[in-house]
């Protein structure tokens, strides 16, 4: 039995690829705040939404959680599924963005990560810890997620842009 | 950044500032003349009063006094996780988390300090007048 | 590159979403706010005393702490029979064996101890002073080793009890000259009966007065009941939390309060009148009663009572809601206390015993 391989997987394969790399690199970066990461492998999954759109973007998204918790160690750990609902959540929200005319990595950027940080946190609070003190947490958290969703855009604008102009 | 983009960020702004006015009851929600006015003999601490709850997988656990130091072990998902009272003031000790986030969180000390292991399923959060107890009767 | 009128439009509208915010935020501020509570907290009659005041303005939260604080020291050199004041004058007089009057502020004490000991089968007795000198338990740092047994027994040979002192309206005579009246937790519980009636008297209505194991709250916090955790024997944790009612006192007895451990066993300060001995068969007893202390006087009887005759003492000392913890750990609870408390731990597993005491 013969796979084809088109020219869309192996986007997707080099992409993910990276966005692993930079997933393994960071999950082994210090936290100051539980739970809270950069988010840098982001930039990967907002550059393939700039060039390919939202199905690449999906795929990188979804294998770079996988594949991070495969070599990580922490498939199917409590911290692999806040990984998991986090890009759950944030690919649908990318999705919904998309109708946004207009909108830049940035802007994708920041919808992303808030979102990104509301499934984790819907699932920490709903399931694993249903406790009211994990409430005044959220607000740190969503500030973080805001100012790394921000920066991770304005990187994946100038990642995307320079090498646009490269290519030109 | 295109305005779109601008939107967006100013929305995001507005969510997160008013998360922090729902979560945290408003900036200036204080009361007048404030707690423990003229201070006390005790130290300066309404130590014997306050409490700390730990919460199990999202089960109500113990209730731990600060007022006396002591260690506590509670049973999480993934094994015991442990607890030290000290000066009016808990931590967590030992959890078999990977990433000992909870014990890095360090001492919590004032109404509404909290840390967790989310792994083990085991939260610590401090109470204080508002949403916990008055008094301890021993 | 100039933006276009629509990206104007957007960032507009972005500002003016900002103000709005800004507006927003500064009004909540004005809303309802946590109720104003003070505290205050001061060391006496070797307890902290903690009173919090609700919806009360801080001139008066001062007033009422200078006054509270006057009441506690008061009583502390007044009924402490070891400091040189009123009860220890009274204790002179007593044993030297003739009739004399009674002060006029230790007169209640007096009366009311004496008939609460009567209604608890002479479990609770103040007469003991003596007793509770031999052991050591008058201090803050108990000797922390048991007297010698033929003290005791010398003590014990005609025990001094409260039934002892022979009444004539103000006058009393005392007919055995090893009776010493040590009021207890009693005074302690009668001083927060008196710091309350004097909130009461100046107008504050909601007030929760704290002395250790004897409390008193009356009115509300606010929007929601007081609020009272019992601790757990032995432990920092909280053993069951309850809600109080507009005028309510909440007593616990321990053999935790003041105790010393001796050859590896504990000996505590509650003493068994009959015996002489620490009173054996229970660790606490949780009391709620509507004056602090007739409540704290059941609280020590019961302990003294232990798990077969407490239930008994507690009926005829007029308590319909008491909690027992025997000396294995074993909670026990009246039915009318029952629904009230709010258990962290399974009741009726009880408390799990450490190795050690």
């Amino acid at each position: 039995m013969e796979f084809e391989v088109t020219e869309e997987d192996a986007r997707i394969a080099w992409l993910a690829a990276l966005a692993i790399a930079i997933h393994v690199v960071e999950a082994n970066l210090p936290s100051p705040l539980p739970g809270v990461k950069p988010g840098l492998a982001n930039v990967v999954t907002l550059a393939a939404l700039h060039w390919y759109g939202f199905g690449v973007a999906a795929w990188v998204s979804v294998l770079r959680v996988v594949g991070g918790g495969l070599l990580g160690g922490t498939f199917l750990s409590p911290g692999f599924f806040l990984s998991l609902s986090g890009a759950i959540a944030s690919l649908c929200m990318l999705r919904l963005a998309t109708a946004i005319p207009g909108l830049s990595s940035i802007g994708y950027g920041v919808l992303a990560a808030l979102a990104h940080m509301a499934g984790q946190f819907a699932l920490a609070y709903w399931v694993l810890l249903p406790h009211p003190g994990l409430v005044r947490l959220l607000p740190v958290l969503m500030t973080a997620a805001l100012v790394f969703g921000f920066s991770s855009g304005i990187i994946a604008r100038a990642m995307v842009g320079g090498m646009d102009r490269a290519q030109a | 950044m295109t305005a779109a983009d601008r939107w967006v960020v100013g929305a995001a702004l507005a969510l997160v500032a008013s998360l922090y006015v729902w979560s945290w009851g408003g900036p200036l929600g204080l009361d007048t003349g404030g707690s423990n006015a003229g201070g006390s003999d005790a130290g300066g601490s309404d130590a014997a009063s306050v409490v700390a709850e730990v919460v199990v997988a999202g089960r109500p656990g113990e209730t731990i006094d600060l007022g006396h130091d002591g260690e506590v072990e509670v049973q999480g998902r993934m094994g015991p996780s442990r607890l030290l009272v000290q000066d009016a003031r808990v931590r967590f000790t030992a959890s078999p988390c990977r990433g000992k986030q909870c014990i890095h969180s360090g001492w919590l000390a004032h109404e509404g300090d909290f840390a967790a292991c989310l792994p083990n399923g085991v939260a610590v959060e401090v109470l204080g007048p508002e949403r916990g107890l008055d008094a301890i009767n021993y | 590159m100039r933006a276009s009128r629509a990206e104007r439009i957007a960032g507009r509208q972005a500002q003016s979403a900002a103000v709005l915010l800004l507006g927003a935020l500064v009004l909540t501020g004005c809303g309802a706010r946590p109720t104003p509570v003070h505290e205050f907290q001061f060391f006496a009659m070797g307890t902290l005393v903690e009173v919090t005041l609700a919806n009360v303005e801080h001139t008066a939260a001062q007033e009422a702490r200078r006054a509270i604080e006057g009441l506690f020291r008061r009583a502390e050199d007044d009924w402490d029979p070891w400091r040189p004041g009123a009860l220890a004058r009274f204790n002179r007089r007593l044993a030297g064996g003739r009739p004399f009057a009674v002060d006029a502020d230790l007169l209640p004490l007096l009366q009311g101890s004496s008939e609460l000991s009567r209604r608890s089968h002479g479990l609770f007795d103040p007469a003991i002073g003596r007793l509770t000198e031999l052991w050591g338990f008058h201090r803050n740092e108990p000797r922390g080793r048991p007297p010698e047994p033929e003290a005791i027994a010398a003590l014990m040979r005609r025990p001094p009890a409260m039934s002892e002192l022979s009444w004539n309206g103000r006058e009393v005579q005392g007919t055995n000259p090893a009776v010493q009246i040590d009021l207890g937790a009693y005074a302690k519980g009668y001083a927060v009966d008196r710091a309350i009636a004097h909130l009461r008297g100046v107008g504050i209505a909601n007030a929760l007065v704290n002395a250790g194991g004897d409390l008193r709250a009356i009115g509300r916090r606010g929007e929601r009941p007081w609020r009272i955790g019992i601790r757990r024997p032995h432990s920092a944790g909280v053993l069951a939390t309850l809600e109080l009612g507009e005028d309510e006192s909440v007593l616990t007895s321990g053999d935790y309060e003041r105790f010393f451990m001796y050859d590896g066993k504990r000996y505590h300060h509650i003493l068994d009148p009959r015996t002489g001995y620490p009173a054996q068969g229970a660790m606490a007893a949780t009391v709620i009663s509507r004056g602090a202390a007739e409540g704290d006087a059941a609280a020590t009887a019961l302990v003294v009572a232990g798990p077969s005759e407490w239930q008994a003492v507690a009926h005829d000392m007029g308590i319909a809601q008491a909690m027992l913890i025997d000396g294995l750990g074993r909670i026990h609870l009246t039915e009318a206390l029952r629904p009230r408390l709010r258990f962290t731990i399974d009741p009726e597993r009880g408390i799990p015993m450490d190795p050690k005491p």
